[in-house]
């Protein structure tokens, strides 16, 4: 079965000549049915970079720069949405892939009411269903995520922070779309409105089967919630792997720190170690790996080699981390590529 | 219901200012030194004989009913005021200052407030495109349109007029209407009348564009910028449905207190040009009674924008309430 999303070689920077940032550098994954994969990485790295170039939603001077973006939606021909039509991007949109954004204040329209917002997505995809249809509809969608239907006739201010992103949610899942991207979902919740958000998420998406794009900076949280992860830095993607083999033995040095960052939420609570150092600034990176500077186990080689994101190989000398690899596992990373050799 | 609560608190509100302005509208001509016709009556004297007609008629404009309390003569002047009678104009007397005010301002209400409306609907149109459209040759004309709402008022109705009427001569340079002709419900009325206000009108609303416009361009072009545009256009709405319900809806609110101010300054605003193009209307009315020392069709004529003011604003806060859910809150 060929993946739902086929991500190859994805480039996007904003601006252009001189002062081009390339915020996402040859970007490689696929997403297959009802399948969640995580983003992980911290604040800048490109993550919602990524999610937006492939929903076509970059924004300013934001701008796909080389690579594909290949959707094989249900009923559809296979589309390349980087190079695709506005018209044919249009129709992929929401009835195929919905996105759920960071701040639900924010992204909800202040002056429509709840009903209007997610009705008018059901009209502009269905003009067949009328007014009547459109409203049970509405009605339906806000109950599965635990809103009384009633409620649909208020306006943004007036719910809460944790209303408002679950009814974000319902409006996600407003056309039964079968990629739901989710940036940073939860993040302004407080933690224990997160719990409850992620658990109805994680039902809805068993009952409905949708794929998931899960972008978030808590890699332990992604570790409980996601099928596969990406850790991205600096705009690459420096591993991935399966949750559990992430989980169990992260190989990058980066994502073992960030998975150290946060405290654990299952099991016992691991040490904040962090990663020392601030993020790069994606337009002045250093020569070789971009994470050398921050990298406790950096060699001589890592100033000048940049590693290419590769299936793992077991370098002489050096003590594996423990865990079987049940599934490939990519990583970027010198500590695990013959030297020298590296593509 | 929390829409109704909240127009009926502001309705309230209105009236009592309106009621303060009536009020003092009342008691300054009594807190004048003396009494206020004789002070007025010596400032005239220099410009000429004084019939006693015109003292008459002060004596009534100011309700100086001396044998009466001040209290009888207050019940007095509002209880005429709520009859629509304001007095007797000393310049055009002996009517009546509400006749004289009845027979200008609807001139004024349909040039200025017809061209203040076409103006606002013009300017916040092409502001919403020029925003959409943001570096495109549209908007490359918005300097353009600010530099004309920067020129003097009077003087681009000069330049209107020497080149249309003076030029020309295609259109009439002056008055409201053609000679002869008297208001009526008539295929020549008002085709006369319509003629007469295209130079006024085009004044207008020339010099207002420019403002409406540049404040919706860039409201629309901060509006752009935000969250719920991204994910409107992530649903995949229509175009249209993006522009009006998402954009455009959100960025005229500002625009909409604006628009009501600038309503509130029709007849306020009107002198300039009813002036330079000796158009009937109040603020022509207004001029002449200043320059004649008309006291009581001047305060008749300062009560109506007082009046015209508030109903403005009130008018804006029914829209704004209906426009914007969250002004309920407060
Ligand atoms: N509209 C834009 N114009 C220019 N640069 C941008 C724009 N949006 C993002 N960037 C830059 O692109 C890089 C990646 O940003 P992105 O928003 O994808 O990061 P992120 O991983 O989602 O971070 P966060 O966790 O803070 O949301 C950053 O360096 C950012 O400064
Ligand atoms: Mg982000």
């Amino acid at each position: 079965m060929t993946a739902l999303l086929e991500v190859r070689d994805l480039d996007v920077s904003y601006g252009h000549g001189e002062d081009t940032l390339h915020a996402v550098r040859g970007a490689s994954f696929s997403l297959r049915r009802g399948e969640i994969v995580g983003v992980a990485g911290e604040s800048g790295c490109g993550k919602s970079t990524l999610a937006f170039a492939i929903a076509r939603l970059l924004r300013g001077s934001g701008h796909v720069e080389g690579g594909e973006i290949l959707w094989s939606g249900r009923d559809r021909e296979p589309i390349d949405l980087a190079t695709a039509d506005d018209e044919s991007v249009r129709r992929v949109r929401w009835s195929d892939i919905s996105i759920v954004m960071q701040s639900a204040m924010n992204a909800m329209n202040p002056v429509l009411s709840l009903r209007s917002q997610i009705g008018d997505v059901i009209k502009a995809h269905d003009p067949a269903a009328g007014r009547r249809e459109r409203g049970r509809r509405v009605g339906e969608l806000l109950e599965m995520v635990g809103i009384p239907s009633a409620r649909g006739r208020a306006f943004p201010h007036e719910l809460s922070g944790g209303m408002r992103q679950r009814a974000m949610i319902a409006l996600a899942l407003a056309l039964s779309p079968q990629l739901v991207i989710l940036d940073e979902p939860t993040t302004a919740l407080d933690v224990v409105m997160q719990r409850q958000v992620l658990s109805e998420l994680k039902r809805l998406q068993a009952d409905l089967g949708f794929a998931v794009l899960f972008i978030t900076h808590d890699l332990s949280l992604l570790v409980e919630i996601a099928d596969r992860i990406l850790v991205m830095y600096a705009g690459t993607v420096v591993e991935r792997a399966d949750a559990l083999d992430l989980y169990r033995a992260p190989f990058h040095p980066y994502s073992r720190g960030l998975l150290t960052s946060f405290p654990k939420v299952t099991g016992v609570r691991a040490e904040l170690t962090g990663i020392p150092g601030t993020p790069p600034d994606l337009r002045g990176l250093p020569d070789g790996c971009p994470f050398h500077p921050r990298c406790a186990s950096a060699m001589d080689e890592c100033k000048r080699e940049t590693p290419a994101l590769v299936p793992r190989r077991r370098p002489d000398g050096e003590a594996t981390p423990d865990g079987e690899a049940t599934q490939s596992r990519d990583v970027a990373c010198l500590l695990y590529q013959p030297t020298g050799r590296a593509q | 219901m929390q829409r109704l609560r909240v127009l009926l608190r502001r309705t309230f509100f209105y009236l009592v200012t309106a009621w303060i302005a009536l009020t003092l509208n009342f008691f300054l001509p009594r807190m004048m030194p003396g009494n206020a016709v004789e002070s007025v009556l010596s400032r005239l004297e220099g410009s000429g004989p004084i019939t006693p007609q015109a003292i008459h008629a002060m004596t009534l404009a100011f309700g100086l009913k001396t044998n009466q309390s001040l209290f009888q003569q207050y019940a007095g002047y509002i209880s005429d005021i709520f009859h629509g009678n304001l007095g007797t104009s000393i310049n055009y007397y002996p009517s009546s200052v509400g006749s004289v005010i009845a027979g200008s301002l609807p001139w004024t209400v349909v040039l200025v407030g017809l061209s203040t409306v076409i103006a606002f609907v013009i300017g916040t149109g092409l502001g919403t495109l020029a925003g959409w459209l943001k570096g495109s040759w549209l908007d490359g004309l918005v300097p353009f349109t600010t530099l004309l709402s920067g020129m003097p008022y009077f003087w681009f109705g000069l330049i209107l007029i020497s080149v249309f009427a003076v030029g020309l001569r295609v259109l009439p340079f002056n008055g409201g209407v053609g000679d002869g002709i008297s208001p009526s419900f008539t295929m020549s009325f008002f085709a006369s009348a319509a003629q007469h206000a295209v130079l006024p009108a085009a004044t207008i609303v020339v010099s207002a564009i420019g403002g409406w416009l540049l404040g919706m361009r860039n409201m629309v072009v901060s509006v752009l910028a935000s969250d719920y545009i991204v994910l409107a256009e992530a649903k995949g709405l229509p175009r249209r449905r993006i522009v009006a319900a998402y954009v455009a809806r959100n960025a005229i609110l500002p625009s909409v207190a604006g628009f009501a101010l600038a309503l509130g300054f029709v007849v306020a605003g009107s002198i300039v040009t009813e002036v330079v193009f000796g158009y009937p209307g109040i603020g022509d009315v207004l001029y002449i009674a200043v320059t004649s020392r008309d006291y009581p069709l001047m305060q008749g004529i300062f009560l109506i924008i007082t009046l015209v003011v508030l109903l403005a604003n009130l008018l804006a806060d029914i829209v704004y309430v209906f426009l914007d859910p969250r002004t309920s809150e407060v």
